[in-house]
């Protein structure tokens, strides 16, 4: 499923034509698109699509709050413009770095990358990005290139499955495109991305950033994440010519309090998810950079601490108490800071700290699941 | 009520003769213990088939149809359905817009059983559990009781379908391979259907069909399928 | 991954599986480790579920009880021809690990399909005259959407793993079995 199709570029061509480097003023959204007719390989795969939508509304991982998603709906709409009535967003409980449009204007928005992006520009411009590749029915044409070779098998991993990021070793919906779709699809969406007044550098940022958590991951570590961002590679090349659009683009929006406002009842059960995934290494480039971004948030110094104490290698563990401690300072901190501190501070032995830290858990949080389990801790300690 | 065909007869007297408790050694494999049929013009609720339609490429991979799928379900009902009077029920369709949690989980519980019932029940004999005596003995529980509240139906049929069906490439293939001493496997055609008692939830009969048969997409095929998959369906005497 | 159940179910059913009685009275699980059933179960040989025993009342697409016993300190989980190399293993066991770990563990192996894990209650519970831990979970099954209920009961005994752990659909089955599961979990003797 991880494709890395090179063509010429002969058949973007046409396409660059109308979406011309730098010149973002002359972008024009054509008119919505008709439904394809069912017996066209596109009509199939429309109503493949339509198969999957329907699954994905059933789906356990779908974040059902309808403000949250009218929020994102209307991101995807200024961006949009006449194919917003078509664009319907899906956000997803699934903890890696992802957002797809299919054909039929499904279009999936994955926690992962929720939990990264830094603002709403940020978002718009993966959002644009996506949106480039449906505008410009990139799809399709694969489709055609795909089929003859091996079916639809490539749809699966591209859009359908929230099922694909299932096992960790499989890409988190691991296709590539052409470098020459890519680079359209770079080119309309920071087009759309500045026309709604938007500051087109923020879509570069994100990938930097998350080239940060590449370079951190290990070898065993970059399972999925890895291969899911080799999908949307970074070459020096690719990364000049977002920086050299942005410059000619206007825009200057950011909301970067509005994101986190919006974003912020999701925030800890995402922390959670990402510290799940057990991939130390990236989990700490990416809250090294969130807690570097925000000094005092007391959720990304507990997160950051977490991760050290479950790595639990050299110095870890006071890594971790101090981020710990950091996070009590912060205010509002979560009650398993405290729980965090007393599993560190039972391993030492230090047996009045880690009572003192369990107890102040149980006060904080006493229907935790494991409030039992603690409460034996702490007989455990007295005796 | 006694079933007097000569099958059960001779059942009957084995059970004088050497005693058997369990009504099961005479009860047929699709029926479970003490159901013999329905009675007539009992209510039945169509649960939403549950059904996916799918291509195998050349290169072995499948590929789901959603409109072969739309209209296999769509045909499959209207057969059903036009089997009132033989059958001697009355079906009740159940108004599903695939977004009830309840009718999608009782679904979901359906498949899982009926893919047990298919392999230990109606599998070789090396896949039977033990524990179940040899009857159809699964019941989905009083869960089903809130499908009955709401439609007043006897009994629910449920339907469970997957069907592939090769692409002509790979039909080309396969005779090409057949010249050559060599197979591919061909298309898969699995079908169960239970009928449940709303009352209890005990699945009182079970059918399954495990190679193909007819061709669901298009009304012939289906026809094919059903009366296989519905001969023994337990009609009121 | 619906279509895998059904390929793998067609396949099963061509094939010659084993399934045998469990009789109620005590069951050896290994040398260190046996339980007493008061009911008869079904015991099932699935090679994917390895190393664990597997038991069934409904069918193994319905219900499932996994017995571990002897995993040692570096053991993983589940069959190690599943992993093409040493260093790629996982679900595995360390007997340092605490027992909110051990529930992470099973956590872990469980949602490796994508499935959706609750840890809803975890707490202290002695198996076997020993300091061991019961764990209550919830899963949404990925292959089906099935809503599945689950108990294990964990101990450590000369740093080996020794756990029982049941799931079944939290509509009519879970319940049905629970009290059976429970009492089998009380009979369990670690050596």
């Amino acid at each position: 499923m991880n494709r890395r199709h090179l063509m010429s570029g002969l058949a973007s061509s046409v396409l660059m034509s109308s979406f011309p480097i730098g010149a973002a003023e002359q972008v024009s959204i054509d008119s919505r698109y008709e439904r394809p007719s069912k017996d066209s390989d596109e009509g199939s795969l429309w109503g493949y699509m339509d198969h999957e939508e329907d699954k994905l509304k059933k789906s356990p991982f779908l974040i059902r709050d309808s403000q949250f998603k009218n929020y994102l709906s209307s991101i995807a709409c200024k961006l949009g413009g006449a194919h917003c009535p078509d664009i319907r967003v899906y956000p997803l409980m699934v903890p890696f770095f992802n957002a797809n449009m299919a054909p039929n204007g499904m279009m999936q928005i994955w926690s992962g990358l929720m939990l990264r992006v830094d603002n709403e520009a940020q978002l718009a411009g993966v959002l644009g990005h996506e949106i480039g590749h449906y505008l410009a029915r990139h799809s399709i044409q694969h489709l055609r290139d795909a089929k003859s070779r091996s079916g639809l098998g490539f749809v699966t991993g591209l859009f359908g499955a929230v099922g694909a990021i299932a096992s960790l070793g499989l890409a988190a919906g691991g296709f590539a495109y052409s470098r020459e779709n890519e680079t359209a699809a770079d080119e309309i969406g920071i087009s759309l991305l500045s026309k709604a007044g938007y500051d087109p550098n923020e879509f570069a940022n994100v990938w930097e950033n998350l080239q940060i958590e590449i370079k951190a991951s290990t070898e065993g570590e970059n399972s999925g994440f890895q291969q899911l961002f080799s999908t949307h590679p970074l070459p020096k090349d690719r990364q000049d010519n977002l920086r050299r659009i942005a410059l000619l683009s206007p825009g200057s929006v950011k909301n970067e309090e509005l994101w986190q406002d919006n974003i912020s009842p999701y925030l800890r059960i995402w922390l959670k998810d990402e510290v799940k995934r057990n991939k130390f290494e990236s989990s700490l480039a990416l809250f090294n950079r969130l807690v570097q971004r925000e000094k005092n948030k007391s959720e990304y110094l507990f997160s950051r601490g977490e991760v050290y104490r479950l790595r639990n290698k050299g110095d870890d563990f006071q890594f971790a108490i101090n981020d710990y401690k950091a996070a009590v300072l912060a205010g509002n901190e979560p009650a398993e800071v405290h729980k965090g501190l007393g599993l560190i501070y039972k391993s030492k032995g230090d047996k009045d700290l880690a009572k003192a830290s369990f107890l102040t858990f149980l006060a904080k949080e006493p229907q935790a699941s494991d409030s039992l389990l603690i409460k034996s801790y702490i007989e455990e300690l007295e005796s | 009520m006694i079933i007097l065909n000569p099958f059960f007869r001779i059942c009957i007297l084995f059970f004088f003769y050497f005693g058997f408790s369990s009504t099961g050694f005479c009860q047929s494999k699709n029926l479970a213990p003490n159901f013999f049929g329905l009675k007539s013009q009992s209510s039945v609720l169509l649960m939403p088939i549950d059904i996916e339609l799918s291509e195998i490429s050349l290169g072995g991979v499948m590929e789901p149809k959603t409109d072969w799928t739309e209209a296999a379900s769509k045909l499959i009902s209207a057969n059903v359905t036009s089997r009132q009077s033989v059958f001697k029920v009355k079906f009740i369709d159940l108004v599903d817009d695939g977004q009830n949690d309840e009718v999608n989980d009782i679904n979901a519980l359906h498949a899982a059983i009926s893919q047990s019932i298919g392999l230990h029940h109606f599998g070789v004999s090396g896949n039977a559990l033990p524990t179940k005596l040899g009857n159809l003995d699964w019941s989905l529980g009083e869960v089903v009781q809130g499908l009955r509240g709401k439609t007043n139906a006897d009994y629910a049929l449920f339907f469970w379908v997957r069907d592939t069906y090769s692409s002509s490439e790979r039909k080309m293939a396969t005779v090409a391979l057949a010249l050559l001493g060599r197979s591919l496997q061909g298309g898969l055609q699995v079908a169960y259907s239970s009928l449940v008692d709303l009352k209890t939830g005990q699945i009182v009969w079970f059918n399954l069909i495990k190679k193909p048969d007819g061709d669901l997409r298009n009304p012939g095929g289906v026809s094919i399928t059903l009366d296989n998959l519905l001969s023994n369906f337990p009609i009121a005497q | 991954m619906k279509k895998l159940i059904f390929i793998l179910l067609v396949g099963l059913l061509s094939a010659c599986a084993n399934v045998v009685k469990v009789e109620s009275g005590e069951f050896k699980v290994s040398d260190h480790m046996s339980i007493t059933l008061s009911g008869a179960w079904n015991q099932l040989k699935v090679p994917t579920l390895k190393p664990a025993i597997v038991w069934s009342m409904e069918g193994v697409t319905v219900d499932q009880l996994l017995i571990y016993s002897d995993i040692k300190d570096g053991d993983t989980l589940v069959p190690n021809s599943l992993f093409d190399s040493e260093k790629n293993k996982k679900f595995i066991f360390h007997s340092s690990m605490d027992f909110s770990q051990i529930a992470s563990l099973f956590e872990a192996k469980f949602t490796a399909d994508g499935s959706i894990f609750n840890l809803d209650k975890i707490e202290p519970k002695v198996i076997s005259k020993q300091k061991g831990v019961k764990f209550e979970f919830s899963l949404i099954r990925k292959t089906d959407n099935v809503k599945i209920q689950g108990i294990a009961y964990c101990v450590v005994s000369n740093n080996q793993l020794y756990a029982l752990i049941y799931q079944a659909p939290k509509l009519t089955f879970f319940k049905r079995y629970e009290n059976s599961v429970e009492n089998m979990a009380s009979t369990i003797v670690v050596r």
